[in-house]
């Protein structure tokens, strides 16, 4: 059996026990500061010398594997208001379709995932294609409203100003595109985790960036961290 | 779900109360015929006069090609016909829209719109009853012959986008829900309930669960 070293290791434990140290003589006893993460050998299954290369490996992973927060198929929408967009379907994918000339909306609601720092910056990514253009842009302008426990009154809108991207649709009208959208917590209404909230999605048809002819065939939405 | 309706046992659902009595409104359903013959198969009556033809009444005419959307008062009717109808066995998406008393809109799976502009005006007070697969006009005729479900009704007349979208497969929750005044699933309970509230329907004769219409997913009708 090897002699390891524990950091509970009391001298008269029967063990390879130590009786100074760091300047404290008779019992020892761990303290805080004893030894730095930096300080110790890492044999576990995660990468790196030391603990500490191996924790920042691991919260590396955590972050990277973690990143995405929320995310809404076509399927999930909500269709309010005179100017709401349309469900479709295209190939047997649900799509939600956006007509060329008029703004035309979509909400989507949830509850922020508790993985949300609740400061930290992130990405709408809009999924979509044109429904037969090849060429042009689309201009999308994303907005959120919180719905903080106290906050805002349900019978009110209360949606933050819209945050927008203008991307050129794929070569192929049946070529997805995902134009991110970044957000900082302000821009997002200040959404913290665990919070119920609305988005909504509005293709600016009438500014005059956005150039495509036709639908745009949004598939889906998702929300990650930037 | 869905029932399945035998025309021949009288099978249908209905409430005695007018969940809504004028302009404007929208009615839409699944419906999957089993019968290429009958020619008069009444997929909803959203709301009449018990005894009488006045109200409103909506229907397949399947030899006829036609889907109609019919208003009828003391002075006369008006009809909507979509000029397209489902093939025997087969499901597809009906909607009729009211949408003023000199305005009427029929559709079939989202499109196939047809129109009518004759003014008529049922009398509020006098509209007494809700139906489904029939018109109870004191005898009950007409009634469908095949599967039905998913039968919303809005107090607004919806924009052929929104029909599109319901005919897409979308559950009536997740259109302009805020003019959703009566949802039927029709999923097979006793009475069938309204999911928005009030005015659930009375099952008469039983008609057999039968299976989804083409829903998305997702969109399962609540229980």
């Amino acid at each position: 059996m090897a002699d390891n070293f524990n950091i509970s290791d009391q001298p008269g434990g029967g063990g390879a026990g130590v009786d100074s140290f760091e300047g404290r003589t008779g019992v020892v006893v761990a303290v805080a500061g004893d030894y730095l993460a930096s300080e110790v050998t890492n044999d576990s299954a995660v990468s790196g010398a030391f603990v500490d290369d191996a924790l920042n490996a691991l919260a590396t992973a955590i972050l990277a594997a973690r990143s995405q927060l929320d995310k809404f198929t076509a399927n999930e929408a909500v269709f309010v208001g005179a100017s709401a967009a349309s469900g479709g379907a295209r190939n047997g994918h649900s799509v939600i379709n956006f007509d060329d000339t008029t703004n035309e909306e979509i909400i989507f609601e949830s509850i922020m995932s508790d993985d949300y720092d609740g400061a930290a910056s992130f990405i709408v990514d809009v999924q979509w294609a044109g429904a037969t253009a090849t060429t042009g842009d689309v201009k999308w302008n994303a907005q959120f409203e919180r719905l903080a426990e106290a906050g805002q009154d349900l019978d009110t809108d209360g949606f933050a100003a819209a945050i927008t991207a203008t991307q050129v649709t794929n070569a192929t009208s049946g070529v997805l595109t995902y134009t991110g959208i970044t957000f900082s917590n302000a821009q997002a209404d200040g959404i913290q985790p665990g919070e119920a909230y609305r988005l909504k999605l509005i293709r600016d048809a009438s500014n005059v960036a956005d150039t495509m002819v036709g639908d745009a065939q949004v598939l889906g939405v998702e929300e990650r961290l930037a | 779900m869905a029932r399945l309706f035998d025309d021949s046992n009288g099978e249908w659902l209905t409430v005695a109360s007018p969940i809504l009595d004028a302009a404007p409104f929208t009615v839409a359903a699944w419906i999957k015929t089993d019968d290429g013959a009958d020619n008069f198969q009444v997929i909803a009556a959203p709301v009449g006069e018990a005894g009488t033809d006045i109200g409103w009444k909506y229907r397949l005419r399947i030899t006829d090609t036609e889907i109609q959307f019919e208003a009828e008062d003391a002075g006369g009717s008006g009809r909507a016909a979509a000029s397209a109808v489902p093939a025997v066995g087969e499901w597809g998406h009906a909607a009729a829209v009211e949408v003023a008393v000199d305005s009427r809109e029929s559709y079939f799976a989202g499109a196939n719109k047809g129109t009518n502009a004759t003014s008529v005006t049922p009398l509020a007070t006098s509209i007494d009853t809700t139906s489904i697969a029939v018109r109870d006009d004191g005898s009950p005729s007409d009634s469908f012959s095949g599967d039905l479900g998913h039968v919303p009704i809005y107090d607004a007349a919806l924009a052929q986008g929104m029909i599109e979208t319901l005919a897409a497969g979308y559950n009536p929750l997740r259109v302009q829900r805020q003019n959703l005044i009566g949802y039927y699933p029709v999923n097979g309970q006793s009475p069938e309930r309204n999911v928005m509230g009030g005015f659930d329907l009375t099952v008469v004769n039983a008609p057999p669960v039968s299976p989804e219409p083409p829903i998305r997913r997702f969109n399962v009708a609540p229980a």
